[in-house]
């Protein structure tokens, strides 16, 4: 800070007075009263320096040599060994890693991230720098001495569902902390393939019905999937236990599933149905009405059950029964319709 | 002159059928204005050529709307009558085959309350009207209607042309309430029911076309155009044996007869839509759907 003042003196001279202060030396001010009086002896208009001298020599505080201009991270060369320079897990240390890396949020949108120099943020997340490719290319070296081949049979993919119709699936996950745990690990999926076992037609649609959504009908497939235990072998041994039970469960029969009705047959089975009685019902009105049988309503209701005069073998009652049950299985489309409509008309003899 | 296949189908097979046999049932479906109603309207005009009684349901989801005009049957205490729609019905059925059952006469009596009672003998037309004076029980004498139709038809007397357009919505729940609370399903009304038991019936000389339309379901729902999915497993096991008859669009040929008929008639006025161009544009706009076809031409 300058100024410039006039100011009067005990002895009424006036003096312009420019004051220089400098903040930091403080041990350099100099005496005020011998100053002044040096100068009164010369008479002459002198600057009046209270704090400052210029020729004395001022310590000169010393900028330390800039660290970024050369760190080791400069003088790497492009086809150094990276193993040897960043051997284990570290901490980031932003002088060794040679690439232009930013990290952090700015307020003011127009400036970059903050870069590597000194980043708090990238010290803070972990750094796989110890598992690049070549890291992983030694530890393969190191370890395949105590190696066998994978056996070449093996590599196709119909010989290995053959030979292992159990497969087994887990994740493993890595991070870079301090614990290496990780709480989704525990899943364990077992694919299995069923073609190996028995089935016959009942425990098939037993165990799709028991089994629902991780059974594959066409491909024969169950896949079971558990994450409900805090260990992965309990995992893997509980999903054992549900093959076994699926698989001893649809081979054993109950009595009551006899009662199942029809909205929860996996096949429409015409023989079952209302709609054989009505059919056959129809085919015998029909046949007394071709033989000429003079007959009124209310003898025909009074009858003995039509199905013992029908025979329900006959030509074309079953291409009535498959017509229909094709229709309910696939669900109409135009050739289904088309066909059941054939069935019905010869039927009715058209 | 447009003449649709499927019309010509079951003309065919209403030629050949046995009368004798039980209820013939008939069922028509197709995507949504592909000309059901159009097609049923031609058999029935056949039909009429060759003296059948028809007996006509235009519109069966008009019983499934909201209405407010729901009464209690007084025979059965679960079935609710709709006597407006009742009389509607008998109305329309006069004016069609009013000089057919001119000589019919019933064959029992039906007594509708502790008072009202119509004898035996009584002249069809008679029965008829006093049930459309007499709305209160109008639903009761369709009943009746229905039962000496069968009678009559059994008796080779008559032949019967049951038609009726949205099959599909017997077996879904009404728009209405039972006093503002309670939901009625379609199958909780007497009207349901009664052709419901027509259409089971082991009547001779009789033939029943059903349609099933997707107009029939909310707006969100009409995806679906074919039958077993628009009339469900109750629909498809009551009705089955039926003969499922398939309504296409328009092929080519017909579409271009349509068109011809359009220009005879002065409807398509542009000369840029009767070029061959112009009439390949439309028959590309519209998608070869009748309605859509009218609905491209209007503005010509």
């Amino acid at each position: 800070m300058a100024s410039r003042r006039l100011v009067q003196l005990s002895n009424e001279h006036w003096i312009v007075l420019n004051i220089k202060r400098s903040t930091v030396h403080h041990l350099q001010r100099c005496c005020v009263h011998s100053r002044i009086k040096e100068d009164l002896e010369d008479e002459n208009f002198k600057v009046l320096n209270i704090l400052r001298d210029k020729d004395v020599k001022r310590f000169k505080w010393e900028k330390p040599p800039d660290v970024r201009t050369l760190s080791r991270a400069d003088c790497m060369k492009t086809d150094m060994n990276w193993t040897s320079v960043w051997p284990t897990k570290a901490p980031f240390r932003w002088g060794s890693v040679p690439l232009p890396i930013r990290q952090g949020y700015r307020k003011k949108e127009y400036k970059l991230s903050a870069g590597k120099y000194g980043n708090a943020e990238l010290v803070k997340i972990p750094n796989f720098l110890h598992l690049t490719p070549p890291h992983i290319k030694t530890h393969c070296q190191a370890i395949k001495k105590f190696c066998t081949e994978f056996p070449s049979e093996l590599k196709n993919r119909e010989i290995r569902k053959a030979n292992f119709p159990l497969e087994v699936i887990t994740s493993d996950y890595v991070t870079c902390g301090t614990s290496i745990r990780d709480p989704r690990s525990r899943e364990v999926t077992v694919n299995v393939d069923l073609s190996v076992l028995k089935f016959d037609e009942h425990s098939v649609t037993k165990i799709k019905k028991l089994a629902g959504d991780k059974m594959d009908e066409k491909a024969m497939t169950l896949q079971l999937k558990s994450d409900r235990c805090p260990v992965r072998k309990q995992n893997f041994d509980f999903n054992v236990y549900t093959l076994t039970a699926l698989y001893y469960e649809s081979q054993e029969k109950e009595d009551w599933e006899d009662e199942m009705e029809e909205s929860d047959w996996v096949k429409y089975q015409w023989d079952k149905t209302q709609s054989k009685k009505k059919i056959l019902k129809l085919k015998h009105r029909i046949q007394q009405i071709n033989s000429g049988e003079k007959t009124d309503l209310a003898s025909s209701v009074s009858k003995s059950d039509p199905s013992v005069s029908v025979v329900d073998t006959e030509d074309d009652i079953q291409s009535y029964k498959s017509a229909f049950s094709n229709l309910k299985d696939e669900g109409d489309s135009r050739e289904t319709l088309n066909a059941y409509k054939q069935s019905v008309l010869k039927l009715l003899k058209l | 002159i447009l003449i649709r296949r499927p019309a010509l189908e079951v003309m065919d097979i209403l030629k050949r059928l046995n009368y004798n046999y039980p209820l013939t049932r008939f069922l028509l479906y197709g995507e949504m204005n592909a000309g059901k109603k159009f097609t049923m309207t031609h058999i029935m005009h056949y039909c009429r050529s060759q003296n059948w009684v028809l007996l006509t349901v235009p519109w069966a989801n008009e019983w499934n709307c909201k209405r407010l005009d729901v009464s209690f049957n007084h025979h059965k205490e679960s079935l609710f009558d709709l006597p407006v729609h009742s009389k509607i019905l008998l109305e329309d059925f006069l004016l069609k085959n009013m000089s057919l059952i001119k000589e019919f006469t019933t064959s029992t009596t039906y007594e509708f309350s502790e008072h009202e009672a119509s004898e035996q003998g009584i002249p069809l037309t008679d029965l008829i009207s006093f049930g459309i004076t007499r709305m209160k029980f109008a639903n009761d004498v369709v009943g009746a209607l229905l039962k000496e139709l069968q009678i009559l038809a059994n008796n080779d007397k008559i032949k019967l042309l049951v038609t009726i357009r949205g099959i599909n919505s017997f077996w879904r729940k009404t728009g209405q309430k039972k006093e503002k609370v309670q939901e009625i399903h379609a199958q909780q009304l007497t009207l349901v029911n009664q052709f419901m038991e027509l259409l089971q019936s082991d009547t001779k000389n009789a033939v029943a076309m059903c349609s099933t339309e997707s107009w029939v379901n909310d707006v969100t729902d009409r995806k679906s155009y074919l039958p077993t999915e628009l009339m469900g497993k109750e629909g498809v096991d009551f009705l089955e044996p039926f003969l499922p008859i398939e309504v296409p669009k328009y092929g080519n040929a017909e579409l271009q007869s349509v068109m011809d008929y359009y220009i005879d008639r002065r409807w398509i006025q542009a000369p840029e839509a009767k070029t061959l161009d112009g009439r390949a544009q439309i028959k590309f706009l519209s998608g070869h759907n009748p309605y859509q076809l009218y609905r491209v031409c209007v503005p010509l």
